[in-house]
């Protein structure tokens, strides 16, 4: 197993900045989740860490290997694609065996197919040996890929997206499953998602990126509680934090799980009242979602939300004046200009 | 290790890509090059040969491929004023107008109907239009010049007329099937609502959707009628109704006299039209070999 | 009547089967009639002048097959075709791979491209009897160009290996004139060979491409292991269509040689229009033609078989 590095690394295509301009660290071992929007360049800069795109600027180190000019197989990388891309006319040991042989490392027939068997008993597929690829579910195909790409014994693992093939049901399994195996294997794993649940789930630590500039690292849960700007704030959560204007240059946020009525606030807690007519509510059954609107410091109104947890049984009449508040631990300060987050003292 | 000749290596690897980059693209060039020659070479030579004197031309052991005299323009005056040349053009047009009718008028109609035609027949109702494309005219020739003897169309265009749309009709059909199917029956069931009756709705919804198949028939249909040579040679032995398939080779050539530049720019002068628009509509030919044939 | 009027014409069914008629019944009367009556010539004695029907059983099959011109025709047909095949699809590919090669995207490459393109195609896209003209001038026994180069070479003329006469005589000597044949429909059929397989690798998903490459797999076994197993269906296809485009082929051998020297590229559609329309034997000219039948319908089954049972995706 060995760390990636990367530096500076910046990917055009045509005018397009893809990646522009990324360092980042990934431990060895570690499961880092990059997130980001359709169209942010995090699969481009998955691709550049697998060689299959050449980095106009930058430099890739995997280990303490200087990998930039590389070809992908002289990388020790292995990648799951987001459609699997399985050989269709091969069977599924030819699929999963098709690595060692490519890399010519196992030139013994008898240690390939034992290597092959282990490979898709890690991942409970080896009673679907002789199959080929259109005669398997969504799942088993997933693993199929799985297991070619640890066959080989990579040092690092890339995923593209590899779950969101699958219905939501098996998604939620399959999580569970890529976890535990990754824990069990140590493989620094990079794992590409637009779904925040997964990168939530799965992420040692998340990477947020947009428009090829990474935002924000971090565990998932120190990024979702001290979002670095007001993209981040307001990608991760659902429905995303609330932002209203305070001032010309300053916008506060808070999460819609912390504008609550006042008598469910902490007791004692110094918060922030806000008076609101709640329009429309939406019952999700573990949560309500109240609708309404609250004037920012110009008087023009902006649509807010709050999240009750289902055991806060207090009755919201529609179309009256409530009053909520938010603990003033739980609000966030933005420079309205920038996006940037302010320092707490700044703010005040 | 790697990290002790950090230095000094992304360089040197730098510039052994780059060169092998550059080997890379010269031999593709050249390789590229190569087949174009190859491909194009009777049409470079017939370039050349057109502007030739008979003097030039007939020189032996000269290079064939430059002049040594003035280049002319005798030659391309002959062929236009001295020979059948305009008229074999003219009959070639005016059988291609009138088989991309015919075959628009056949194929149109019947594609719509094979593919809103669906389940196992229409599948199968498919095939069989493909492989009546595959009967070669080499298999139907005798017995269809008996019948247009019989008929008393010899040496007369409209037998032509008559037996191109059997060549015609199964690839068109073919190919317009293709576009019908990717028309979704919505459009034409909004069309239903709407208060047209079927035939309306294909004549006003379905036949401008289908448009780029349309032009691609006609394309395919008109240049088939150009290249098409068995009937026309046996169907037709009246010098003045020849086509240029038959026409060029066989008028132009008395007995063993080879008029050569005029020979070779004749066919020069049809070979870039119609290579210019096959190139064209090269996608859209492709599709129709491929496209049934391999199910997609 | 208004209400019968109106159901027949909202009946999908009925317009189905309107929409379908006239081709139907132009294929059979011009595409199925012939058929048969060549069936009924092969077996009669069916001549220009006399069409009145006698039947004679085999009789015409077995005076053709004894013929010692017939023969040589069934050889060669077969020989042209298999070899002008083997020859198109192995120089298809290396084709459709060079093309298919993804190049930096400059301006000037993409005009290249298209002439390029343009030249490829030329001879798929020119009328056959017109180009094979400049072929026939390619080969000329005197002026040949190709000799020209021969000579500037120094392979040909006195004191060379091929020497030491100026010309090869390209259609006057047996050998010569059949490669010339082969290669005049290698030349025709690589374009459309060569498109339909380059339809073939675009289709491939690129994720698999890039599979193959993160897999470590290098050029020629991404070629021979992943790309030509996928296009396979569709190399076939190509196949079809070269097959039966040369098999039956009249033109080429019309043009360039009339089946000479003597009958030495004398091929079954050739033979048959000597027999039966130069001679004015229609029976055993259908005769000849008609061997032609059972080798397409085997070709195109086998094929077509074979591709649909291969694995597209």
């Amino acid at each position: 197993m060995s760390d990636v590095n990367l530096q500076g690394i910046v990917k055009r295509f045509g005018d397009v900045q893809a990646v522009a301009g990324v360092d980042l660290h990934i431990s060895s071992g570690e499961f880092l989740v990059v997130l980001g929007p359709s169209g942010c360049g995090k699969t481009t800069l998955m691709r550049t860490i697998a060689g299959l795109e050449k980095p106009e600027e930058g430099q890739i180190n995997i280990g303490a290997r200087d990998v930039t000019a590389l070809p992908p197989r002289k990388r020790g990388i292995a990648m799951v694609f987001q459609s699997y891309a399985l050989y269709p006319h091969m069977s599924v040991a030819g699929n999963i065996g098709f690595p060692l042989k490519a890399q010519r490392r196992c030139p013994d027939r008898t240690e390939r197919e034992q290597r092959v068997y282990q490979a898709a008993q890690m991942v409970s597929i080896e009673h679907l040996l002789d199959r080929r690829p259109r005669q398997l579910s969504g799942g088993e195909r997933q693993r199929v890929a799985i297991a070619r790409a640890i066959v080989s014994q990579p040092e690092v693992l890339l995923l593209d997206e590899p779950l969101s093939n699958l219905d939501a049901k098996l998604r939620a399994y399959a999580r569970d499953e890529l976890k535990g195996f990754q824990r069990k294997l140590g493989i620094t794993t990079v794992f590409v998602t637009h779904d925040q649940i997964e990168a939530m789930g799965l992420g040692d630590r998340i990477v947020v990126m947009r428009d090829g500039l990474v935002q924000q690292v971090g565990p998932p849960q120190a990024i979702y509680d001290r979002p670095q700007n007001t993209f981040v704030a307001t990608f991760l959560g659902s429905p995303g934090m609330n932002l209203q204007l305070v001032s010309e240059r300053v916008q506060r946020g808070f999460r819609p799980e912390h504008l609550l009525p006042l008598e469910e606030l902490p007791p004692g807690a110094a918060h922030e009242p806000f008076s609101w007519r709640v329009t429309r509510v939406e019952n999700l059954g573990s949560d309500r979602l109240l609708y309404g609107h609250i004037a920012d410091y110009r008087g023009e109104m902006q649509l807010t939300v709050s999240r009750l947890p289902s055991n806060v049984t207090i009755d919201i009449p529609l179309d009256t004046v409530c009053e909520f508040g938010v603990a003033h631990d739980q609000l966030h300060f933005f420079d309205v200009a920038s996006g940037e987050r302010l320092a707490e003292g700044v703010a005040a | 290790m790697a990290s002790l000749t950090a230095g000094p290596a992304p360089g040197g690897g730098a510039r052994r890509l780059r060169v092998m980059r550059v080997l890379r693209g010269t031999f593709y060039t050249t390789a590229v090059l190569f087949f174009c020659l190859l491909a194009a070479s009777p049409f470079l030579v017939m370039g050349v040969v057109t502007f030739q004197t008979d003097q030039d031309l007939y020189k032996r052991g000269a290079s064939p491929f430059d002049y040594e005299d003035m280049p002319t323009l005798e030659h391309l005056d002959n062929l236009f004023n001295d020979t059948r040349y305009l008229s074999f053009v003219r009959n070639s047009t005016v059988t291609g107008i009138a088989v991309v009718v015919v075959t628009l008028a056949l194929s149109l109609p019947a594609a719509w109907a094979l593919a809103r035609l669906t389940g196992r027949r229409g599948e199968s109702m498919g095939i069989l239009m493909f492989i009546v494309y595959l009967v070669p005219p080499t298999l139907l020739f005798i017995p269809l010049f008996r019948i247009i003897v019989q008929l008393g169309l010899r040496d007369n265009l409209l037998s032509l007329i008559l037996v191109y749309p059997s060549i015609s009709v199964p690839f068109s059909t073919w190919l317009l099937m293709g576009f019908f199917k990717s028309i979704p029956p919505e459009l034409e069931e909004a069309a239903l609502v709407d208060g047209f009756n079927r035939y309306e709705a294909f004549w006003r919804v379905v036949l401008p959707l289908a448009r780029p198949g349309i032009i691609s028939v006609v394309v395919f249909t008109f240049t088939l009628t150009l290249h098409e040579f068995i009937y026309s040679l046996v169907f037709i032995s009246a010098s003045e109704a020849r086509t240029l398939s038959t026409g060029v080779p066989t008028e132009l050539i008395r007995g063993d006299v080879f008029f050569w530049q005029p020979l070779l720019a004749s066919a020069l002068l049809v070979a870039i039209p119609v290579g210019l628009v096959y190139n064209l509509f090269l996608d859209r030919l492709v599709q129709g070999f491929t496209l049934g044939a391999v199910k997609g | 009547m208004n209400a019968i009027m109106s159901r027949w014409i909202d009946d999908s069914r009925l317009m189905g089967i309107v929409f379908l008629a006239p081709a139907t019944l132009y294929i059979v009367l011009l595409v199925g009639l012939p058929f048969v009556t060549a069936l009924l010539f092969s077996v009669s004695t069916a001549t220009v002048g006399d069409a009145s029907f006698n039947y004679v059983g085999l009789r015409n099959f077995a005076n053709v097959w004894q013929t010692p011109a017939f023969r040589d025709a069934l050889v060669n047909t077969f020989s042209f075709t298999v070899i002008a095949q083997i020859c198109t699809i192995i120089l298809a590919n290396i084709l459709a791979q060079l093309l298919t090669t993804p190049l930096p995207q400059r301006r000037s490459g993409r005009i290249g491209m298209w002439i390029a393109r343009m030249l490829l195609i030329l001879p798929w896209a020119t009328p056959l009897s017109l180009s094979v003209v400049g072929w026939l001038w390619m080969f000329d026994s005197k002026y040949s160009p190709i000799d020209y180069i021969f000579r500037e070479l120094a392979l040909l003329g006195p004191g060379t290996v091929w020497g030491p006469a100026n010309n090869l005589i390209w259609l006057g000597k047996p050998l010569l004139a059949k490669a010339s044949i082969i290669f005049v429909h290698v030349w025709r059929m690589t374009p459309l060979a060569t498109v339909i397989l380059m339809a073939g690798l675009s289709s491939i998903p690129t994720d698999l491409l890039d599979q193959a490459e993160v897999d470590g797999s290098r050029y020629f076994r991404t070629l021979f292991q992943v790309k030509l197993p996928l296009i396979m269906p569709i190399m076939l296809i190509s196949l079809l269509f070269g097959f039966i485009f040369t098999f039956g082929d009249l033109t080429v051998v019309y043009i360039l040689t009339r089946g000479g020297p003597i009958t030495h590229t004398l091929t079954l559609p050739m033979y048959s229009f000597l027999v039966g329309i130069d001679g004015g034997n229609l029976a055993q000219g259908a005769a000849v033609s008609l061997f032609i039948f059972p080798v397409l319908l085997l070709v195109a089954v086998v094929l077509l078989r074979t591709a649909s049972r291969a694995e597209v995706r």
